[in-house]
């Protein structure tokens, strides 16, 4: 114990002095910045409206209400069909709407991109339709809501994005800087030092590994109290970031060990890095989410991160992926154990 | 000059050769452009996701799987877990003229509303009503995601070629190898040059292979190569500044990552941002590759708007 309190201090000091565990809190303080200052509290964003209006119909402001378009630029009223049709070709992000006398009745003809599922037009179909019920005389609504969480509308748009940043850059710290470590000891010569004290591999790793989740500590702590503030539940949090970490530190000293220089071993851990952010992409779009992608490690991270965040969180969720975290970190870290004892020499 | 500039090339090559690093680097980001290819044409298939107990109306099950994807579970406990579970997936329990909605409450703003509008429907299907729809389409079958995430891959593949070649220089550093240059038969260009090689080639292969495997229609290759150019270079000068300012390899690591903090910044920034925000990263080069690329998949870029963006 005393030799891995040895080591950790060692490595601790070296943080400080090369300024690394410094570069990290100013990354977490940018992170906070961008968090509170950038990024809105609530940025829903809504699809840019082009109208066409029969002649017979009632005038944009009518329309403007019942489409729920809150802001001037996102409904545009064109003169013509084929102004709506040309301007689509301009935008392929809109959307147009044809509004004609038939018949007694109002026809909506809604002129879409082409790239929409026959699911997304029959789901607009019926939404379309339940708001004309809900308008309808006497209607009653059949539906109650029960949320698990105890907060009537849900966490706001920023906190939704936090976890991403949770995830990426303290819960994954390791993964990416745990090998520059290693190779820096083997280049200065240091691990032929701690060869000839009594310390173990194990120590030596171990040690790394404890910096690692100072570190992390330090800045997702820093990032959620200054974004979430009295909203994170902390106990829950400090649980989930020790597992994540633990295992990302794992998975680096492991995939760093099939490489014999530190270029080399980053190469390969940002591809895994890259393929691990793409589990952000189905977090923030849950439409998109195939199996590679849900059977990534950072897909379960996101939403435990997140369930720190509610009223009442899921207490159960949140230690069952930390214990498979913890025990997924304990293969890894054996496995890269193993290897550096043949590689390392020490 | 050119022989001894492709001699350290060549070195490069060999040596990541030997332990397959090339074959990784070169292969990852196509790996990623097939998965993205082969999924997004799922992407909007499931925008609800329910989970019912067993027993629950067949009409209610049918409904719901027209508009995205139903689990049917044991009982209310199963159906309360799963809504627990890491994804955002509703409950829906039905009681007589009433219908329960569970959510986990932290699902994605406006999808609750989406279960609601359904299950409204389903309990009380309209049959008169003031305003009638239908569908029509302009035949553009490119959706966003495919626009954005082969762009989003292409500007970051381009960035890390740059980041390498950084990373080579700064480990040649370390190791006090850069000394052998000055007395070897080679100029400090010619070396810089035929370092640097890999770092524009890789990027140009990677996303002409890109394009091609995200199948895009009527790509202009000789405007992705410029563009790709430019950015590799830019990623290179931002490379070497980092290996100046950085005594040792972590901290010049870490400071790479605070690196990627503009780079996504820009091409998210790009996506979501209303049109009105966007001259807040007009300074940053990866917006302006960005918009490039995003032209160029969209057919709208021409070579006067082009050199003035890639220079």
């Amino acid at each position: 114990m005393k030799k891995l309190l040895t080591t950790f201090h060692k490595d601790m000091t070296m943080s400080l002095r090369s300024f690394y565990l410094y570069i990290e809190i100013i990354m977490a303080l940018l992170i906070v910045a961008v968090l509170l200052f950038v990024v809105p509290e609530s940025f829903t964003s809504e699809q840019t409206l082009y109208l066409y209006l029969d002649a017979e119909l009632p005038d944009r402001a009518v329309w403007s209400d019942l489409l729920g378009q809150e802001q001037e630029d996102q409904l545009l009223v064109f003169d013509s069909e084929e102004d709506v049709r040309s301007a689509l070709h301009d935008d392929h992000n809109a959307m147009g709407l044809l509004l004609r006398q038939d018949d007694g009745r109002i026809a909506v003809e809604v002129v879409l991109q082409g790239y929409e599922s026959e699911k997304q037009r029959q789901l607009m179909e019926t939404l379309f339709t339940a708001q004309q019920l809900q308008s309808l005389p006497g209607f009653t609504d059949p539906t109650v809501i029960t949320r698990l969480d105890g907060m009537p509308d849900g966490i706001s748009d920023r906190l939704h994005l936090l976890p991403v940043f949770l995830v990426l850059n303290s819960a994954m710290v390791g993964l990416f800087i745990i090998a520059a470590y290693i190779y820096i000891d083997k280049d200065e010569g240091t691990i032929r030092a701690v060869a000839v004290t009594p310390a173990s591999i194990w120590t030596y790793l171990t040690g790394k590994v404890l910096m690692m989740l100072v570190t992390g500590l330090i800045t997702g702590s820093l990032t959620v109290l200054a974004v979430a503030g009295s909203t994170v539940h902390f106990g829950y949090f400090l649980v989930i970031m020790t597992a994540c970490n633990l295992f990302g530190s794992a998975l680096g000293l492991l995939v760093a060990s099939f490489f014999d220089s530190m270029t080399k071993s980053l190469g390969a851990l940002y591809v895994v890095i890259v393929i691990m952010s793409l589990a952000t992409v189905s977090y923030l779009m849950p439409s998109f989410s195939p199996w590679p992608i849900r059977i990534l490690p950072a897909y379960p991270m996101l939403y435990a991160f997140r369930e720190t965040l509610a009223a009442q969180p899921d207490g159960g969720m949140i230690v069952f992926w930390s214990m498979i975290f913890i025990l997924a970190a304990a293969v890894l870290y054996v496995l890269a154990g193993l290897r550096y004892r043949k590689t390392l020499t020490i | 000059m050119f022989r001894r500039i492709f001699a350290i090339a060549r070195r490069d090559i060999k040596s990541g050769l030997r332990d397959n690093m090339i074959l990784y680097i070169l292969l990852a980001p196509l790996l990623i452009a097939g998965l993205l290819r082969a999924f997004i044409p799922g992407a909007g298939e499931n925008l609800v996701s329910t989970a019912v107990v067993e027993g629950s109306p067949q009409t209610l099950v049918d409904m719901l799987e027209a508009h995205g994807s139903v689990e049917i579970l044991a009982d209310r406990e199963a159906v309360l877990r799963r809504v627990r579970a890491t994804d955002d997936v509703f409950g829906v329990m039905v009681d007589g003229e009433q219908i329960e909605i569970i959510a986990d409450g932290q699902e994605q703003k406006g999808s609750d509303t989406m279960v609601r509008g359904i299950l409204q429907v389903w309990q009380e299907p309209p049959s008169d009503l003031p305003l009638t729809i239908s569908f029509s389409d302009i035949g553009w079958t490119l959706s966003p995601l495919a626009r954005y995430g082969g762009n989003i891959l292409l500007v970051f593949t381009s960035v890390f070629g740059g980041m390498i070649v950084m990373l080579n220089l700064v480990e040649e550093k370390q190791e006090k190898t850069l000394a052998a240059v000055n007395v070897a038969a080679i100029s400090r260009l010619e070396y810089i040059i035929g370092k640097g090689l890999l770092g524009f080639v890789i990027p140009i292969i990677h996303a002409w292979l890109i394009l091609l495997i995200m199948g895009y229609e009527g790509i202009q290759y000789a405007m992705v190569t410029l563009v790709i150019l430019s950015i590799a270079l830019i990623s290179l000068i931002i490379g070497f500044a980092i290996g100046i300012y950085n005594d040792n390899a972590m901290s010049a690591v870490s400071s790479m990552k605070i690196g990627f903090l503009p780079i996504f910044g820009s091409m998210f920034g790009a996506i979501f941002l209303a049109e009105k925000w966007h001259p807040l990263l007009y300074w940053s080069p990866f917006y302006w590759a960005f918009r490039s690329v995003d032209a160029i998949i969209l057919h709208e870029a021409d070579w006067g708007i082009f050199c003035s963006t890639a220079r």
